[in-house]
């Protein structure tokens, strides 16, 4: 069973999305509020893959996949980041500093699950 | 991976309870919006009111799709790239965004 860790501050993303995961594709999953306890949880727990939203306070996304990307136990987890930001500039930056995959909000919540398994080559 | 109709029930039968739930917060997001409004027309807008309400409309664009209203996030769209802008908001641009602020209140009030 896959294991796929969610960071994001607003509690209705964070469970709308793992609502998808687990209904959906039966995956799973773990979830954070803030940037410094999902790299915790990540350290702890070594899911599949992260979905990591942008915009948080304290820690925002990009800043967090910077830390995991330093930290030899957390390097080689794929993050998706997930953003409310449309322009194609941000988009482009987000997916020019090495993520997995740039996710847009809003989402589907029936084909979430696929997008991401899309992204990260994995086996329907 | 393709969701069964009975996966599909589920889902939608959760979301709707997380939609329940999440209500209370999302009419006070709106209703940030609307102070915000007023403010424009006020011409009152204070820089922390402003950022505030690009936030909480950021974060209604970002959601209010996932739960079926794209009219809703479309809505919440126009707010952020408003407030999100370095323009000096004129009191006129009220009228501009009442009728999105009118399409959120609605749907808040399902």
């Amino acid at each position: 069973m896959r294991k796929i860790l969610i960071v994001d501050d607003e509690d209705d993303i964070r469970a709308v999305a793992a609502l998808c995961l687990e209904t959906i594709a039966g995956w799973e999953v773990l979830t954070a509020t803030s940037g410094s306890e999902g790299i915790r949880r990540a350290l702890e727990n070594k899911p599949d893959a992260i979905l990591l939203d942008v915009m948080m306070p304290e820690m925002d996304g990009p800043t967090t996949f910077q830390h995991l990307q330093q930290d030899p136990h957390t390097r080689s987890i794929p993050v998706l980041l997930l953003t409310a930001k449309v322009q194609g500039a941000d988009q482009r930056r987000f997916a020019d500093m090495g993520v997995a995959a740039v996710l847009s909000k809003p989402f589907d919540p029936l084909t979430l699950s696929s997008q991401i398994s899309a992204a990260l080559g994995w086996e329907r | 991976m393709q969701q069964t109709p009975a996966q599909a029930a589920q889902l939608q039968a959760a979301m709707a309870q997380v939609w329940q739930k999440s209500l209370p917060l999302l009419r006070d997001r709106v209703n940030t919006l609307g102070r915000a409004l007023a403010a424009i027309q006020a011409d009152q807008l204070t820089p922390e009111l402003r950022a505030n309400a690009a936030l909480e409309a950021h974060r209604l664009a970002g959601l209010l799709g996932t739960f079926g209203y794209p009219e809703g996030t479309d809505a919440a769209r126009m707010f952020e790239i408003v407030f999100d802008s370095d323009a000096i908001l004129q009191p006129g641009l009220g009228e501009t965004l009442a009728p999105a602020l009118t399409t959120l209140q609605t749907i808040v009030t399902t």
